[in-house]
């Protein structure tokens, strides 16, 4: 043992700190302030989480290869990178939550607590050296989600969700660490960048195993980033859960598992050059993904074709923008991955908002007709919508083409001979159109619906909005800024030393 | 596979000390079932059984007796395979624990080791040489951790022996002694975690070891005195209420539940033995209190003649055991929810207050 | 201390227990069968651990699983009474058939690993003056060493398991209950089932929310 070895930088985890210990602070403020929670507790975790990006912006400056707590920690710009993205995705989460809470008449405490746990699981997953650290991560942020799904605890629907999520989810965490056990018995090491110095050097032990191993991991991570062949939990889910914890589910743990994702296999088997099983595991993975998107793409695309319920529908368009990103791992580099996720989590989190203020208590309006004519009864909301379906479809203006479009160019650059996937990619955001527009039809040109009242709508929800309708337009129409921040190589690409 | 005579004298002295160790568990119920209900007499101005053999010595073989040749019932609506089971799950685990007592320290000289190693050479022939011995059957790295694995075993027998009866006092039974048993392992792992940190080691040999010696010449270094008094209580009460002894005696409130899961069990062996792991258990936890807290086997003149160690051990054992049968005769019994509430709200905290105190000293200490 | 080929000979038996217990979780019709049929499984995977030298592990094995968490198991059927499994509806009949296919599939996948591993263990790299491996002091190093923000981070883990899991499990909120309990006491007589409370407790949520 070399205690000396450990380098416990306890500055590098300062993001996960402010989270963790803010969690269990809302626990006390709602614990011995009951009357004030509802409204301490919303201000606090904002003021966390502002504290945690602040922090991020701080480490910024340090950002390098060197890995902290024996590993444990890379604070390279991979993760900084995404630590911002999840986040942000939190602090509009919370300034939903406030009037979701109150609407609902939930109790606000536990909400908030769970919420900056899950945030602290994610960065943790983003800032993982280790598989360890990834699984420790994961865990953390799916069983947060898991209570947020049945949140609603006399909603039936909500319990389904919540059990079901719960079920599938702990399934392929089981695949997951399986997958793990046997890398590690492979190569010997849970440490990413020893994996990867392992297979540069051609030191695998039993290659068969790594194989396996990876395979299984594969799997996991599929699971979790709902991607078809293991996306069968998330339209139940999505639709079952209360819409703010839908919205949740569907940007910030995914933003977090890719980014643990591409932390394990673009860069840890991310070895196209490495002698033997090295580039074949390379190869094999890269097929693999390449064959996941393109059935994740077809499959949410033309599913989402049938669904008459925004919410499923907006499942199955998740499970296809999965499928969109998974292109990205093709380039081994985290810009596209990253640039889609922004943009992705921008224009779902303003479409789940939405959602959730047209549905009203108990998610009692989510079917596409209950949309029927309001599009000049509240254009505060209607045209944003619109914004964000169009944006979902990759037109022009919006963000999401911008990230598609950045997607598609660097794989048909960097990888020639996939380039039939990029050609499918486009072929799907074609078919895709007909069913974003679909909603923006029924809201603008169908007779409006006799019964609609229009829903309240919270300053801080307000502000939400606000932000992500200007992101998603900005980073359409001024994406330069953004590319330049994720283009940032890691100063002085040292590898970290294998551990042990 | 290579015989050679280093191997078998080792084998058969570690059989040996297992059937010594096992003769005693076997006649601690005996023993301890008579002091019990003599003492117990006492403490409330009766006399107690005092006709079979002199001061009713024997009345507790007589039990046994007439336990072996009693029809053995099993009831009809019964779980059959699980009700036949459970008093084997319960005495299996029981008896699995004491190969760690620490009866003594390691290489004791044997004595007349010298004319037993001659005489059996005279006999038949083997050279021996036995020369010293430890006086416990096995002390390795994990030895607390393994009593604490094998006596949470216990619990399956005391549910399965409750659910399988298939009566309502059983189940109850059995359902409050799992949920009171889990509830108070809790506090009773934490309150070792204090002594755990103050030795530095697992190995229930190597701590009593640490506690060898004096302070100033007339304070042992006993854990009870130094640093470890809130542990020892603790302990003490979590371990009476995990042998679901008076006042926490619930799974069997005679009152409320007849027996508790031990109802529809008619007085045959499988009763005895149900009974026997009970007793076991009892030695378990006072073995473990005297090796932990109360320095085991140290006391004076041990360091000059080794062979003292066990009859301290012995007597700082039945010292407890003499406890547990004071405090029956003392107490009355909790209600469930005191009980629950005792352990959860109080016990735990305390027991978690214990180990910052203890890591805190470790801390400046060490 | 002794080479001896009994160690084999153990080997296989705990490995045949824990296989043949194993089955017999999921084959098992009766809920507690299975719940003790997995107690054993436990049990004989410490076992395993315990051949591997692993004592620490060997020992956890048996206190966490076999002695916490299957008390639950067995505590909450016996609390429900569960005897029999419900007779469940196949609604895909299909999947029957494709569930041994899949097994077959992992089967040959886990023979295939198990044959390319040689059976002697690759040289751990080691300094020399670690404490010997598989004890106590070993893993404690370890983790509170190299392991020391997994270590923590578990804490932070183990804590909002715990506190979602009462979020989950509590049946009403404290203001929820207290409001009930007012709306008893206003209805002027106390029931066993307030059925009537209840509704006006929704009532009363809409008007909040309103």
């Amino acid at each position: 043992m070399q205690f000396s070895n450990l380098n416990l930088d306890y500055f590098s985890i300062l993001p996960e700190i402010i989270t963790a210990l803010a969690g269990v602070i809302l626990m006390l403020i709602d614990a011995f302030s009951k009357k004030a929670g509802r409204k301490l507790s919303p201000m606090f975790s904002l003021f966390a989480l502002v504290a945690t990006l602040a922090s991020i912006i701080a480490l910024w400056p340090r950002a390098s290869y060197t890995a902290s707590f024996a590993g444990m920690i890379v604070n390279d710009h991979l993760r900084l990178y995404f630590a911002l993205v999840i986040v942000a995705c939190g602090i509009i989460a919370t300034l939903l939550a406030s009037q979701f809470l109150d609407d609902e008449a939930l109790p606000p405490g536990e909400f908030y607590a769970l919420m900056m746990f899950a945030t602290t699981g994610m960065l943790m997953m983003a800032s993982a050296g280790d598989l360890v650290m990834v699984f420790l991560g994961l865990e953390t942020s799916s069983i947060a989600t898991y209570v947020m799904a049945g949140y609603r605890r006399t909603d039936l629907r909500a319990n389904e969700s919540s059990l079901k999520y719960f079920l599938l989810g702990s399934f392929s965490a089981a695949f997951l660490l399986y997958g793990m056990a046997l890398t590690y018995g492979a190569t010997g090491t849970t440490n990413i960048e020893g994996i990867r110095q392992i297979l540069i050097a051609g030191k695998v032990i039993y290659p068969q195993m790594l194989l396996v191993g990876v395979a299984m991991m594969l799997v996991g991570f599929g699971f979790k980033i709902a991607t078809a062949p293991f996306h069968l939990w998330t339209p139940d889910v999505y639709e079952g859960a209360p819409t703010l914890v839908t919205a949740i589910l569907a940007t910030g743990p995914k933003v977090a598992v890719f980014a643990a994702f591409l932390r394990v296999f673009a860069e840890g088997l991310g070895t196209p050059t490495a002698p033997a099983v090295g580039a074949q595991i390379y190869d094999n993975w890269i097929n693999a993904l390449a064959v996941m998107a393109a059935i994740g793409m077809t499959f949410g695309n033309i599913v989402a074709l049938a669904q008459r319920n925004m919410k499923r529908m907006l499942a199955y368009s998740s499970i296809a923008h999965g499928g969109y990103t998974l292109i990205g791992f093709l380039t081994t580099e985290y810009a596209p991955v990253g640039f889609y996720m922004l943009t992705y989590a921008l224009m779902s989190l303003g479409a789940f908002a939405i959602v959730q203020m047209l549905a009203r208590e108990g998610d009692a309006k989510t079917e596409i007709s209950d949309y029927a004519g309001i599009g000049f009864e509240v254009p505060n909301l209607s045209f944003p919508l619109a914004i964000f379906m169009l944006s979902m479809a990759g037109i022009p203006p919006m963000a999401g083409f911008m990230g598609k479009f950045y997607v598609f160019k660097s794989a048909w650059v960097s990888s020639p001979n996939l380039r039939w996937l990029v050609i499918v990619a486009i072929i799907n955001s074609i078919i895709s159109v007909y069913y974003y527009l679909y909603p923006i039809v029924v809201m603008f040109f169908r007779p409006p619906v006799s019964d609609f009242t229009k829903p309240r709508l919270s300053p801080m929800s307000q502000l939400a909005l606000a932000i992500t309708i200007i992101g998603t337009l900005y980073f359409g129409l001024f994406p330069n800024g953004a590319l330049k921040v994720l283009q940032q190589k890691t100063p002085g690409a040292q590898q970290v030393a294998v551990q042990k | 596979m290579p015989i050679d005579q280093q191997s078998i004298q080792f084998f058969v002295g570690i059989l040996l000390k297992i059937v010594i160790l096992f003769v005693i568990g076997l006649l601690s119920p005996v023993g301890m079932n008579w002091v019990e209900r003599r003492a117990l007499a006492f403490m409330q101005m009766r006399l107690g059984p005092n006709r079979t053999g002199p001061f009713g010595l024997l009345q507790s073989l007589a039990d046994g007796i007439k336990f072996a040749f009693k029809e053995d019932v099993v009831p009809l609506a019964a779980n059959k395979w699980l009700y036949i089971f459970a008093p084997v799950v319960a005495v299996v685990p029981a008896f699995m624990a004491t190969i760690v007592y620490p009866l003594g320290p390691k290489g004791v000289d044997i004595p007349f080791a010298a004319s037993i190693n001659s005489f059996v050479y005279s006999l038949t022939g083997i050279q021996l040489n036995l020369s010293t011995m430890d006086l416990h059957v096995t002390s390795f790295n994990v030895g607390l951790l393994y009593v604490l694995a094998v006596t949470s075993m216990g619990v399956y027998a005391i549910v399965m022996a409750g659910w399988a009866s298939n009566s309502k006092f059983s189940l109850l039974g059995g359902l409050r002694s799992s949920a009171q048993m889990v509830s108070y392992e809790l506090s009773l792992s934490l309150a070792l975690v204090g002594v755990l940190i103050q030795a530095g080691t697992v190995d229930l040999v190597k701590i009593v070891e640490m506690q060898q010696g004096t302070y100033f010449g007339f304070i042992p270094k006993w854990y009870v005195f130094v640093f470890q008094p809130l542990g020892f209580f603790i302990y003490l009460i979590s371990a009476i209420a995990e042998t679901n002894r008076t006042p926490f005696d619930l799974p069997e409130a005679e009152t409320e539940l007849v027996g508790g899961f031990h109802t529809e069990y008619s007085s045959s062996l499988k009763f005895a033995m149900l009974f026997m792991a009970e007793y076991v258990n009892m030695l378990t936890v006072s073995v473990l209190a005297t090796a932990l807290f109360l320095g085991g086997w140290s006391g004076p003149f041990v360091s000059q003649f080794p062979l003292l160690a066990p009859v301290y051990f012995l007597l700082k054992v039945t010292l407890f055991m003499f406890l547990y049968i004071w405090l029956r005769g003392t107490l009355p019994r909790l209600r469930y929810d005191q009980l629950m509430n005792f352990g959860w709200k109080f016990l735990l905290p305390v027991a978690l207050l214990n180990i910052f105190i203890s890591a805190t000293i470790a801390l400046f200490a060490y | 201390m002794f080479e001896l080929p009994i160690q084999q000979l153990i080997f296989l038996f705990v490995a045949a227990v824990a296989v043949f217990a194993a089955f017999n979780v999921i084959l098992q019709r009766n809920p507690i069968y299975s719940a003790l049929a997995l107690i054993i499984t436990m049990c004989a995977l410490a076992g395993t651990f315990l051949m591997l030298e692993a004592q620490f592990v060997a020992t956890m094995q048996v206190i966490v699983y076999a002695g916490a968490v299957m008390v639950l198991f067995v505590f909450v059927i016996m609390l429900l009474n569960v005897r029999t499994e419900e007779a469940r509806q196949d609604r895909v009949k299909y999947l029957k058939l494709v569930a041994p296919l899949l097994f077959i599939a992992l089967l040959g996948e886990v023979i295939f690993v198990a044959r390319s591993v040689t059976t002697t263990a690759p040289p751990l790299a080691t300094t020399g003056n670690e404490p010997a491996f598989g004890t106590v002091e070993s893993i404690g190093e370890a983790m509170f060493s190299s392991y020391l923000f997994p270590f923590e981070a578990t804490s932070v883990l183990i804590l909002m398991a715990m506190v979602g899991s009462l979020v989950l499990a509590r049946r009403r909120t404290m203001s929820e209950a207290e409001t009930l309990g007012k709306l008893i006491e206003e209805s002027g007589k106390p029931q066993l089932t307030p059925a009537e409370p209840v509704a006006k407790l929704e009532e009363k949520k809409e008007e909040i929310a309103a």
